[in-house]
């Protein structure tokens, strides 16, 4: 288990760090389990938790980078692609094709963290403010 | 209107059947005797209104299904063991019992608890345990003083619960409540949190905030009673997210009453152990 935090950006107009690190969320774990298949009474919507960093509001989701998510064949990546305004089109096109050619198995996760997102162990997470928590690891 | 008390000179209560069909008593819950709760989850059904104990989830499709209770009134386990079959099954929302809607809920697949491995559902003590081994907790919208009943037991690093708080508008987590870990001296409860007094297995408890003691005194199956003061925000059953792995109690029942209630503590911990039998 490696555990990544990932602080999300608010770099689309209208949705803060919160919104979009929800929204992303949402995406990871659409490629398990597509929107079309998702039943209205569905409770479970999101991937990975969430924290909130005490002074700056920002939101960073909590990742494991050696976790194998699976790809459900019936993946559309639409909506995670639009999230993603500040990945370069190559990349977002090898993004694509190396979930096309994982439909049905499973990839780990750190292979789908764009480059442009920031990465922090906890550790740096830990010098950064993310963990004021009095409780001690 | 005629008088029914009697049915043939037998009162009415002692008539098991008529006509040829079997009569059949109301239901009566700890939450219809003991009225009030702001809350109340259990693996058992503790409300005649009561439909649904759970929601559960598999990990095989991701599929969902309500779960509700058998004819004894406990959680129905064969529902969970046909949904699950050789998957494993998560709760992604504990139904709140009370008719208040509070359910205690999670949304995250990472940070769900469990109630089946896949062969069979988790039991302690001959009932159902909903449990994690990391940072799962589930989201109650309740956000008051309390009065709390649980049936529970803590592992090591585990925390019972946490009230949100918001500090420059921004959730942080000092009030966490019984934290439990192994050997350690560590706070047991954050510094939001009011302790007012404390029950343990029907018997008035002294509750040191020493962690390495609430494991030690916690870490079997026990009927906790707690009073609890906080200026936080919704309480979770167990703890947000961490760096480190925080699992909450494994957990039985959990009920919440607002510190107005006036029912004996006493009282109620006769009827939750009447059930589970833990002392």
């Amino acid at each position: 288990m490696a555990t990544v935090y990932l602080p999300v950006e608010a770099t689309i107009p209208g949705m803060d760090s919160a919104e979009r690190a929800e929204a992303i969320d949402a995406q990871v774990w659409c490629l398990r389990r597509p929107a079309s298949l998702q039943s209205p009474q569905d409770i479970t919507k999101y991937y990975y938790p969430r924290i909130t960093h005490p002074t700056t509001g920002q939101v960073a989701i909590v990742g494991d980078t050696t976790e194998e998510i699976y790809i459900n064949p019936l993946v559309d990546l639409t909506d995670l692609l639009a999230l993603m305004p500040e990945v370069p089109q190559a990349e977002k096109d090898g993004l694509v094709a190396y979930i096309d050619a994982n439909k049905g198995g499973s990839v780990p996760f750190g292979q789908l963290i764009p480059s442009t997102s920031t990465q922090l162990t906890q550790v740096e997470a830990e010098a950064l403010g993310w963990f004021p928590d009095p409780i001690e690891p | 209107m005629p008088d029914i008390s009697e049915l043939n000179g037998t009162a009415i209560d002692n008539v098991a059947e008529f006509d040829g069909l079997t009569v059949t008593e109301p239901f009566t819950g700890l939450l219809d005797t003991y009225t009030g709760a702001a809350a109340g989850y259990s693996v058992r059904r503790i409300a005649s209104s009561a439909t649904n104990l759970m929601r559960i989830r598999e990990d095989s499709g991701d599929t969902e299904t309500d779960i509700g209770y058998d004819s004894n009134g406990d959680l129905d386990t064969a529902a969970i063991a046909s949904h699950c079959g050789t998957a494993n099954g998560y709760v992604v929302t504990w139904y709140d019992q009370s008719g208040n809607s509070n359910n205690a809920t999670q949304s995250t697949s990472g940070s769900q608890p469990q109630i089946y491995n896949g062969t069979a559902v988790i039991t302690e003590n001959g009932k159902p345990i909903i449990t994690s081994s990391s940072n799962a907790f589930l989201e109650t919208p309740y956000d008051g003083n309390a009065l709390l009943f649980s049936v529970s037991q803590c592992s090591s690093g585990a925390v019972l619960g946490q009230y949100n708080k918001l500090s420059n508008g921004n959730l942080t987590s000092q009030q966490y409540f019984f934290y439990g870990l192994q050997g350690s001296t560590d706070a047991n409860f954050g510094t939001g949190i009011t302790l007012n007094a404390a029950r343990r297995n029907g018997s008035a408890y002294t509750a040191t905030n020493n962690s390495g003691t609430i494991y030690t005194d916690f870490n079997s199956q026990s009927l906790l009673y707690l009073s609890l003061d906080t200026s936080g925000l919704d309480l979770n059953i167990g703890y947000r997210p961490s760096p480190s792995s925080n699992p909450m109690w494994s957990m039985q029942e959990f009920i919440i009453y607002p510190d107005t209630s006036t029912h004996t503590p006493s009282n109620i911990e006769t009827n939750i152990n009447g059930y589970f039998s833990i002392f």
